[in-house]
């Protein structure tokens, strides 16, 4: 039983099927993709720690793996090695940018 | 010498006195769990030329930038007030007088349409607690297949009315604008346009405005400042354009930021029947737009306020000369916009 809610799930959050109206983007992506940004510019704008920045980052519909890497002020997000993202620190003015990789 | 620490103590007595309304209500003692409660992270009150209340929380302080949210939107639209006072654009210009790749059938989008919120895009300016998120434009925009080029996915949208003809508040129309904004002002990238004509004037030097793949300043969403630096947006806007004897957008232009398009009365999409929109800014004149209750009935009807989400704010009365600031996480949408506007009305009473 336990398998077929992830299934259903699954299908939810990664189908890019869209209705009337909707945009293509699954909302898994959308979650991906909020995530490294706003985790980014948490860390390398703001610069508040990374405790801080997980909280801060914390979505209810999807929970990535999130991976910091300090010395190249990238994160990257993962959904069960499918789906992917990355958001990278380029300079004070310009803070951080989204960028993507499936 | 006795006399002066009984003055320095009196002084340091009154100023904890003061403004207990504004700690009760954004800096409330005790635990919250799941994110709950105000989560204030700076709250500054600046009257008459003083600071007279500043509090810092959850580890922010005068020196770290707090993201904007869509007090981004107020600022890139004070970008605009600068180009019209240079005399670099009109807000009655075309889109299309600076960009000759636009789409000819948008090109009746006017710039004070964008200002107003009033191009009559199809949008859906929808968060992440909507039960449509795939709708939601502006989610579509930052995080789905509009963030590489945010220019391109605001003009792919079709007209559900004319330009003028509707109002609806949209992230689409300020990153529209903001696309626009370095050729107006003939310069190779957003971030000289901002250094050179808005913050640099003002003396803000810590600052970022995040862009997407393409280059687009993100002028919705991604403007970040220091608290005290975001004061002097708001003193700027109470002065009417001038700071520091110097003038960087005509006086006239407050007129427009603080009156509602004329549309806005007769036909409204998907609007909460309480928040009055202006020039990018948020207004309480709810007599003039025959609402019966004002938004913030504890302020003046000529405050103003920019507006961002999770719980940022931006207040300025005129009438008072008073301007405060507030950055935040709310989460559970406590201490809304009324609630930051009485406890500081309240504060200034004590």
């Amino acid at each position: 039983m336990n398998r077929f809610y992830v299934l259903v799930i699954s299908v939810l959050l990664f189908s890019g099927c869209s209705k009337d109206g909707e945009y293509s983007s699954s909302i898994a992506r959308l979650g991906l993709n909020f995530s490294a940004k706003s985790m980014c510019s948490c860390l390398w704008v703001s610069e508040n720690d990374e405790e801080f920045c997980r909280e801060y980052t914390a979505l209810k519909q999807v929970t990535p793996k999130i991976s910091v890497d300090h010395e190249a002020k990238t994160v990257t997000t993962s959904l069960f090695w499918i789906l992917s993202a990355k958001a990278n620190f380029l300079s004070a003015h310009k803070g951080c940018q989204l960028g993507v990789k499936d | 010498m006795k006399y002066l620490v009984l003055v320095f103590a009196l002084i340091s007595f009154t100023s904890a006195q003061a403004f207990q309304a504004v700690d009760k209500a954004a800096f409330p003692a005790g635990k919250f769990e799941k994110r709950n409660g105000p989560r204030t992270d700076a709250l500054i009150v600046w009257k008459n030329g003083r600071t007279l209340y500043e509090r810092y929380g959850r580890g922010y302080t005068a020196e770290k930038k707090h993201i904007l949210w869509s007090i981004s939107k107020s600022i890139t639209s004070l970008l605009f007030a600068v180009a019209e006072y240079k005399g670099l654009a009109s807000r009655a210009d075309s889109i299309c007088n600076f960009d000759s790749s636009i789409p000819k059938e948008k090109c009746k989008i006017r710039f004070e349409h964008l200002l107003k919120w009033t191009s009559g895009l199809d949008w859906v300016e929808e968060y992440e607690k909507s039960n449509r998120i795939k709708s939601a434009s502006v989610l579509a925009m930052l995080y789905g297949e509009g963030f590489s080029n945010m220019r391109q996915f605001v003009l792919g949208h079709k007209f559900a009315v004319p330009p003028g003809k509707a109002w609806r508040y949209s992230s689409g129309d300020t990153a529209l604008l903001m696309s626009l904004l370095p050729k107006i002002f003939n310069q190779d990238s957003i971030h000289k346009v901002i250094e050179k004509h808005l913050f640099g004037p003002l003396g803000i030097s810590d600052w970022t405005l995040e862009t997407d793949l393409a280059g687009n300043g993100i002028g919705a969403s991604y403007f970040h400042l220091r608290p005290r630096d975001l004061l002097k947006i708001g003193q700027l806007v109470l002065a009417k354009g001038k700071f520091n004897d110097q003038r960087l957008f005509d006086s006239k232009w407050f007129d427009f930021l603080s009156t509602s398009a004329e549309i806005f009365k007769e036909k409204r999409f998907e609007h909460d029947g309480k928040n009055i929109g202006g020039g990018s800014f948020w207004l309480n004149t709810f007599e003039a737009v025959d609402f019966d209750n004002a938004p913030w009935p504890s302020a003046p009807q000529d405050a103003i306020m920019a507006l961002g989400h999770w719980g940022q704010y931006l207040l300025i009365v005129p009438s008072m000369n008073l301007v405060a600031v507030r950055n935040a996480d709310t989460r559970d949408g406590k201490y809304k916009s009324p609630d930051f506007v009485k406890s500081i009305m309240e504060g200034l009473r004590e």
